[in-house]
């Protein structure tokens, strides 16, 4: 049956969509509502989805595209954010600049990049796919948002993205 | 490319998941809504299309009459162009619409074999209360920080905390306030969270009318109470049994109010797309941190 075909495909893909949204926005509530609206994308046209080479692929180009919505959006109406005034110490003692960060830092479209490339692993034809550009520009941007990356954490963690360089 | 990924769920680590509750499922409760949209859209469409084509059929009509040489466009849009081609085209405001909460809810009142396995919900009409007077004077667009500073108002002694602003989703009044924040009443804090919604087209509940849905595995929409308020406005306070906090996980918490306090706080007249301006000026100054204006 198709319903249960997409409720495998959405519980195995759920947590790694919203954990790639959180990368992206830094808001598990966002990241949160940012799957859902993904996943009932999905749904709503999985007789399409399914007979997709990769599901997965369509679902991350689907949260992409939520993703860039919301941010279109986000100059003209409230955005989510939680950050209650007596809710006592968040980030204690951890005052240097995280990856997480600096990725926040980057555009849109290059944090995407890093995300999709560096923590789902995709492949760069992939990437191109989802982001909507060609296999060279991800590869570019690739190597700029890594030495911008490089920059913002300082030279002591240079060496952990030595590997990328070349 | 490894240490990237390994750095990343270092960070990671530091931002502990909420838990995703029935995301799968009020994922598929929105797209079967989206799918209706589209249907009703395409129908829409097609229905507008007939109506242009009865329009056509009419105005050729009488020009076909003693003109058969002269069936040309020309001839034709000279018929009525002011026909009510459009007035066949039926809204897509669903309204079943309802808030974020409750959305899933009456979804679930259709049957549904795939839900064994996920989070079940079940909605009852539970009551009515009589919905006093709207509140008089200025009164402003409701913002998350005023709806926060109306529920810390309305709600019974306590102290409270953990004031967030959350989105809801796409299909159930995106842009509308919803709320949450812990209330301690000497016990340990609780979670509740609250979502105004103004539904589309009439034929919803009477106003005064009360929903209870229980969802026994979400632990964050644990018993919504809804309260339907004149104009289609619905309120929706979530009481919940765990805490849900970005960078601290979950834990589980005792409920902080009762069904009937949920009511009282939900049934208030002042809830709405406006409250008072001194709600929202006073928000806004109490929660300057939470968000921006709505504008």
């Amino acid at each position: 049956m198709a319903d249960e075909e997409f409720v495998e495909f959405a519980q195995a893909a759920a947590g790694r969509l919203r954990d790639a949204a959180f990368l992206m926005c830094r808001d598990w509530h966002l990241a949160q509502d940012l799957t859902q609206t993904t996943l009932a994308k999905v749904y709503a046209n999985w007789r399409r989805v399914r007979r997709a080479d990769d599901p997965h692929a369509y679902a991350r180009k689907m949260l992409l595209r939520c993703l860039i919505d919301q941010q279109r959006r986000r100059s003209s109406r409230e955005l989510a954010m939680s950050a209650p005034p007596d809710r006592g110490e968040e980030h204690p003692a951890e005052l240097r600049m995280t990856l997480l960060d600096a990725v926040a830092t980057l555009p849109l479209r290059d944090r995407a990049i890093v995300v999709l490339r560096y923590w789902d692993d995709l492949s760069v034809e992939t990437v191109a796919e989802v982001v909507g550009v060609s296999t060279g520009v991800v590869k570019s941007q690739s190597m700029r948002s890594l030495n911008r990356l490089r920059e913002l954490l300082g030279e002591s963690r240079a060496e952990l993205f030595a590997e990328e360089r070349h | 490319m490894g240490d990237v990924r390994g750095r990343l769920r270092e960070d990671l680590a530091q931002y502990p998941a909420p838990p995703l509750g029935d995301l799968v499922q009020q994922s598929m409760v929105q797209g079967r809504r989206l799918r209706r949209q589209r249907r009703l859209a395409q129908f829409g469409a097609g229905g507008s299309a007939l109506a242009m084509l009865l329009v056509i059929g009419l105005a050729a009509g009488p020009l076909g009459v003693g003109a058969n040489d002269t069936a040309e466009p020309g001839g034709l849009t000279g018929g009525s162009p002011e026909m009510p081609v459009g007035t066949t085209t039926p809204s897509p405001v669903q309204s079943s619409e309802g808030p974020p909460g409750a959305e899933g809810a009456n979804d679930n009142q259709q049957a549904d074999p795939l839900r064994a396995g996920l989070p079940t919900a079940s909605t009852r009409v539970i009551g009515t209360v009589r919905i006093g007077a709207e509140p008089g004077g200025k009164l402003l667009t409701t913002t998350p920080e005023g709806a926060l500073e109306l529920l810390t108002r309305l709600l019974p002694g306590g102290k409270t905390s953990g004031y967030a602003s959350l989105r809801s989703g796409e299909a159930a009044g995106l842009g509308m306030p919803y709320v949450e924040l812990h209330l301690d009443r000497g016990a340990g804090p609780g979670m509740l969270r609250l979502a105004i919604y103004q539904g589309g087209l009439g034929g919803g509940p009477a106003p005064g009318t009360v929903e209870l849905t229980e969802v026994p595995d979400d632990c964050v929409q644990n018993k919504m109470v809804t309260v339907h308020h004149p104009s289609g406005i619905q309120v929706t306070l979530m009481i919940s049994t765990c805490l849900v906090w970005e960078g601290k996980g979950t834990s589980p918490a005792r409920p902080v109010l009762s069904v009937d306090e949920a009511i009282e706080v939900a049934a208030s007249p002042i809830w709405g797309t406006k409250l008072p301006a001194e709600f929202v000026v006073t928000g806004t100054k109490r929660f300057s941190t939470l968000a921006r204006s709505n504008g």
